[in-house]
């Protein structure tokens, strides 16, 4: 089975994001595929080098990238929903001539399209938001 | 439970049932066919008097367990809520053609 | 695989979060890429198609406006329960643009019909 993650939830409220992240664990160890992770409105907030995570707290957003390194998953963050809140990839800080990029590495950003091509190329669309 | 029938519409519910709109949203979209299934915070909904409306729709209901856990609840949840562990979670995904989240 | 339609659910009012633009925007997204999308409008996702809002007080974009324009996007399917009117004691009139009225059980096959539901 192909699957697809849209995230839209904020890290500063509920579980989604833990939610989704254990879904896809399971998934991966079940011999699954993910074709896409996308993350969108209040979510893409949190993609921030700026972030910083008490310690004695789990940075979510490295457990994604962990997550794919070892199973090659496809991190996008939705580029408008990125823009207007301050995440942005080098491309984005040029454009508007901002100080500094701040955008995670290991995550894209990219279209509305992205999520519409993972609607076509998955078996089943799962959302978490909260 | 596990076989590879395709039921319908897998309905996953993530607040709490003083979320009362979204709960009866969800109810008038479910026909025969459809599950529910409680995450995060809608676990609570699987206790107590609460578990009335659940139990009136009719469609299997399921309980992530590791939430339940989470909450001190294990002992709590009706009898008839079928709880389930990430795993079973991912496979109901796949027996049901598609899921609605309701957030 | 490549005939899956979406439907989309509106289910909150005016300037209450970002999730009414975001929605609409992965309408607009899907449609591009050739996606059937119909939109259902439900309890107080109603109210963002009321008649003479005037977000400029608020000094907010008016995503009536975009609504308006959806028949451009070639998306047409506009779904509304009709106790979701009386409810408010809003008739179709007071809408800003057409909507099929349905009731629950019309709704209930409408999302068994959609392959796909994203319901922010």
């Amino acid at each position: 089975m192909i699957f697809s993650l849209l995230i839209y939830a904020s890290q500063n409220s509920g579980q989604a994001e833990q939610t989704a992240l254990r879904f896809s664990r399971s998934a991966l160890s079940q011999g699954h595929k993910i074709h896409r992770v996308f993350f969108y409105g209040e979510t893409v907030s949190a993609i921030s080098n700026l972030k910083i995570t008490p310690r004695d707290e789990i940075d979510i957003t490295r457990q994604w990238l962990e997550l794919a390194a070892s199973d090659n998953l496809d991190l996008v963050v939705c580029i408008a929903a990125a823009v207007r809140r301050g995440v942005l990839d080098q491309q984005e800080c040029d454009r508007h001539n901002r100080v500094a990029a701040n955008l995670v590495a290991g995550f894209n950003l990219s279209g509305l399209g992205q999520l519409a091509d993972a609607i076509l190329s998955s078996d089943r669309l799962l959302t978490f938001g909260n | 439970m596990m076989s590879d029938t395709i039921f319908q519409t897998l309905h996953i519910i993530n607040k709490t049932s003083s979320h009362s709109d979204l709960y009866t949203d969800c109810f008038k979209t479910l026909l025969p066919g459809d599950a529910i299934l409680l995450i995060e915070g809608a676990v609570y909904s699987a206790c107590g008097q609460q578990v009335c409306d659940l139990l009136k729709q009719q469609v299997p209901l399921y309980a992530l367990n590791i939430d339940i856990q989470a909450r001190g609840l294990t002992q709590r949840i009706h009898s008839q809520v079928i709880s389930i562990d990430d795993d079973t979670f991912v496979s109901l995904t796949c027996q049901y053609k598609k899921s609605i989240s309701w957030f | 695989m490549a005939n899956k339609n979406l439907l989309l659910i509106f289910r909150n009012p005016p300037f209450s979060d970002s999730s009414n633009r975001d929605t609409l925007d992965i309408a607009l997204a899907c449609s591009a890429f050739e996606i059937p999308v119909s939109l259902l409008f439900l309890g107080d996702g109603v109210l963002q198609l009321i008649r003479g809002q005037q977000s400029k007080t608020l000094q907010q974009k008016n995503l009536l406006n975009t609504f308006n324009a959806l028949a451009m996007y070639d998306i047409d399917q506009l779904f509304v329960l009709q106790s979701d009117l009386q409810r408010f004691e809003l008739i179709a009139a007071d809408l800003s643009i057409d909507c099929q009225l349905i009731c629950e059980t019309q709704m209930a096959k409408l999302i068994r019909q959609s392959d796909r539901i994203i319901n922010l």
